[in-house]
């Protein structure tokens, strides 16, 4: 399977384009660039959605491995908790990639959407409340303390991470969903880890980053082992995903929290209004 | 609280990352000098290998492309590593995702 030959060039530089973008998007975000990536290639440029699906992973990789990496230098990643989180992303990302073209595709995109919307409209109510809980008893069993310094601040910000099993169940359907649209799954690991398990937003949006990896690697194998990765696409998604991730990680060290939140919400909206509408017009 | 070394994982990250672009930015060049699509079928490792050497578009982006793919299990080896001290849970943790991996990699190859 082979993207469409007569537009190659122009594919390649108008996914190169896009790519800086969605790379500097994914690693602010924490979502990886897939969202913006897969509707393009499919859509506008008439690729094959599994080929758009693998390039996205590919990129999704890539956008992890190079913010992760910077990252997790300057200590904003969980790394802890990112391990105990990806034994479950992985194995949801291997169910996802084998049963991707299994399932109906329409059905897929509508509860992804409404996903979405649950998601952002959580996110919204959850502002007035504070993001970290007061850490004044010993740990439980199945909980982490752990902190990180605040780069808008200097500060150093202690905070608990609480039910780590519904949290690690919950990312099962991260990684499914990740290896089902070539998406990064930090659309559901970000909210999972801020919202329910108590991790700061900065610290949620890293270790999501650092977690995709793996992850998009346990899904882009599958689609590998298909034939339905084309190198000569995925190499300028890669390339300027990559270019886009370095400048999304020097703004991260900069936006405060509540901006990287609202954005959240904002682009959480977005993607579930395309799913819907793809969900309906396929 | 003392944390375990994060440089090791971060080198291999970014390392990894940046030998993978360099190979797609080398197959990207090419590729579009070249003006014309390769074959996209062959996924034999030293098809994948010849084509890299002959210079050929296809076989370079392949080369970054499963580079990129082995950088997060690189990773993962490395954060055990790093790990196995301070952390051992984490360190056992890390293995067993890459145990995941490896065995879905191998499966899929295979079938």
């Amino acid at each position: 399977m082979r993207a469409p030959h007569n537009r190659h060039v122009p594919l390649e530089l108008l996914s190169f384009v896009a790519a800086i973008g969605a790379g500097a998007f994914g690693a602010l975000a924490g979502i990886g660039g897939g969202l913006i990536i897969v509707p393009l290639l499919t859509v506008a440029l008439g690729v094959p959605i599994q080929l758009a699906i693998a390039a996205s992973l590919l990129g999704v990789i890539a956008v992890s491995t190079s913010a992760g990496a910077t990252f997790l230098h300057r200590g904003l990643v969980d790394r802890r908790l990112g391990v105990v989180l990806l034994v479950a992303t992985v194995v949801g990302g291997i169910i996802g990639g084998y049963t991707a073209g299994l399932l109906d595709g329409r059905t897929l995109s509508a509860i992804f959407g409404l996903v979405l919307v649950a998601v952002a409209v959580q996110m919204l109510r959850s502002r007035s409340r504070p993001a970290v809980e007061e850490v004044v008893e010993l740990p439980g069993r199945l909980e982490l303390d752990a902190s990180y310094v605040e780069p808008t601040t200097g500060e150093e910000v202690a905070y608990r991470v609480r039910r780590i099993p519904l949290g690690a169940a919950i990312s099962v359907l991260a990684g499914a969903l990740s290896g089902l649209l070539g998406v990064g799954g930090g659309v559901v690991n970000v909210p999972t880890m801020s919202m329910l398990m108590g991790v700061p937003i900065r610290v949620a949006l890293t270790t999501s980053t650092y977690m995709l990896a793996a992850t998009a690697a346990a899904s882009a194998v599958l689609y590998y082992s298909r034939g339905q990765v084309d190198a000569l696409l995925a190499a300028p998604v890669v390339v300027g995903v990559v270019l886009g991730a370095q400048l999304g990680a020097r703004l991260a060290q900069r936006v405060p929290q509540h901006i990287l939140r609202l954005v959240f919400v904002g682009v959480a909206l977005f993607f579930a209004v395309q799913m819907l509408l793809r969900a309906v017009n396929s | 609280m003392d944390q375990p070394p994060v440089r090791a994982t971060s080198a291999v990250l970014l390392g990894g990352t940046l030998l993978s672009v360099a190979f797609l930015v080398l197959g990207f060049g090419l590729s579009l000098g070249a003006g014309e699509a390769q074959s996209a079928e062959p996924r034999a490792l030293a098809e994948v290998l010849r084509s890299a050497l002959a210079l050929e578009p296809w076989g370079l982006s392949m080369m970054g492309v499963l580079v990129l793919l082995g950088t997060p299990a690189a990773g993962l080896l490395s954060t055990a590593i790093e790990t196995r001290r301070r952390q051992p849970v984490t360190a056992a943790l890390a293995l067993l995702v890459l145990a995941i991996l490896l065995a879905a990699a191998l499966a899929a190859l295979a079938g």
